[in-house]
């Protein structure tokens, strides 16, 4: 059940952990929109993703297109493999034994026409006859793409993307985030997305949400954001 | 002259010994590599354990441990009618322990090698952990885990301490073949000896060659 006055199938969380970063972050996100998470290496924004996905633990609650995958209060905890997730990691974690093609099939289990679904999407992010590659075989361009892919080959609730096209230099990093942009047209999951680069995020973003040490200290649209930041993020801006 | 039922009880030690070793090298070897637990260290430690002892005194232990006397001992005699120590199931429970950590080493390392980023990318694919450990992570480790299990081979057929302690040499029961070599010696049979010898060496060149070719194709990933 979606909780009263959030979006009915976009994402809601309260994050509380104590670890290597501590964290206390609330975030919503409407459905098909972006939120670029912003803050210096070390402020905790991959652990708020890998907190989403159920990769960490952590405490508060964690809700998206209305289902309930933690509710520490009422002792809710969905495994990971069970959320459906689509999740760019850093450095892609393709798996290096298998080809582009069965990298893709492998977010399908149980799928029979894992294969043909697994070459659409190959062709949906520009790879098509590269299927028998290994990611060795790829550049890291290709590789990104690959990773993509496999975070929509399960059809996904939510799409999390932990600075996804840091390793590609910049032409090819806009036209990454133009495949993006394409997916995020066509579909109402919100985006989750991880970025140091002020510019990425004002490109890509609908919502940033500044994070410094853990904690949340800005959130809002991020045009509006940037144009009139407050004391705090003018103060992280700067320096 | 060859021993060849020495040879022969030699490679079936390493062999049964190698085939009982390779799901404890799997699941240890998996365990240790992935697991959090604060005790994690003090179990490698006992592990090396076998490594850093003289086989004295680990013979010492399996003597006393598994002698006519000891609970294991007992049990063993009620259910197959002979003692442990001086026969031969007894030097596969000797060379399994002594081998551990020659087979479960290699496969924590591998399964190390491995990553957590890559468990991670297969459980957001919806992979459980089993599905995880036989698509994603065996097919990576596996070099390693062979790689382990083929040293404990080879080591198995070199033992020496641990198995005369345990075994007591018994011609055609426990005298493997390099306390055949040993009796040779004594005998001032040197051209048996050397056959012998030659023999083993031949062998476990072969297996230390077959860790090195596996070694390059991990590296070739």
């Amino acid at each position: 059940m979606p909780a009263e006055g959030l979006p009915a199938e976009g994402l809601s969380a309260a994050i509380r952990a104590h670890g290597a970063v501590a964290l206390d972050v609330a975030i919503d996100v409407a459905p098909g929109q972006t939120m670029a998470l912003v803050g210096a290496s070390g402020a905790g924004k991959t652990s708020v993703l890998r907190a989403i996905a159920g990769l960490m633990l952590m405490t508060g609650h964690v809700r998206v297109g209305g289902h309930v995958w933690q509710d520490s209060a009422a002792g809710v905890l969905v495994p990971t493999r069970r959320r459906r997730i689509g999740m760019v990691f850093q450095d892609g974690a393709l798996f290096p034994h298998m080809t582009a093609l069965e990298n893709i099939a492998q977010a399908m289990p149980g799928d029979t026409d894992a294969r043909d679904r697994a070459a659409a999407l190959l062709a949906q992010v520009q790879l098509a006859g590269l299927e028998n590659r290994r990611p060795a075989q790829l550049s890291g361009g290709q590789q990104a793409r690959v990773a993509l892919a496999r975070a929509l080959a399960r059809d996904p609730e939510i799409l999390l993307l932990d600075e996804p096209f840091a390793a590609v230099d910049r032409p090819v990093r806009r036209a990454l985030l133009a495949l993006v942009a394409q997916v995020r047209a066509s579909s109402d999951m919100p985006i989750l997305f991880v970025t140091h680069d002020m510019a990425e995020a004002a490109a890509s973003a609908d919502t940033l949400c500044f994070l410094v040490d853990g904690h949340s200290i800005e959130t809002g649209p991020a045009q509006a954001l940037l144009a009139n930041p407050s004391s705090r993020v003018r103060r992280w801006l700067d320096g | 002259m060859m021993d060849w039922t020495a040879l022969w009880l030699s490679l079936w030690l390493g062999t049964v010994t190698t085939a009982l070793l390779a799901p404890v090298s799997l699941a240890l070897g998996h365990w240790l590599a992935v697991t959090r637990w604060r005790g994690r260290a003090l179990v490698e430690a006992l592990l090396i354990l076998p490594l850093v002892l003289p086989p004295t005194v680990i013979g010492f232990y399996l003597l006393t441990g598994l002698g006519p006397q000891s609970l294991p001992g007992r049990a063993w005699a009620a259910l197959f009618g002979e003692g442990l120590v001086f026969s031969f199931s007894g030097l596969v429970v000797a060379s399994l322990i002594v081998n551990l950590p020659f087979a479960v080493q290699p496969a924590q390392r591998a399964f190390e090698a491995v990553g957590q980023p890559l468990r991670d990318a297969a459980a957001t694919c919806g992979h459980s952990a089993w599905r995880c450990f036989w698509r994603i992570e065996l097919p990576l480790a596996w070099p390693g885990v062979v790689t382990g299990l083929v040293l404990a081979f080879a080591h198995t057929l070199g033992e020496f301490g641990v198995v005369l302690m345990v075994g007591g040499a018994i011609p055609g029961r426990t005298r493997t073949l390099a306390l055949s070599i040993y009796d040779r010696v004594q005998a001032f049979d040197n051209h048996g000896a050397a056959m012998m010898a030659g023999m083993l060496m031949a062998i476990s060149f072969a297996a230390v060659a077959l860790v090195f070719v596996l070694g390059r194709r991990r590296h070739a990933r």
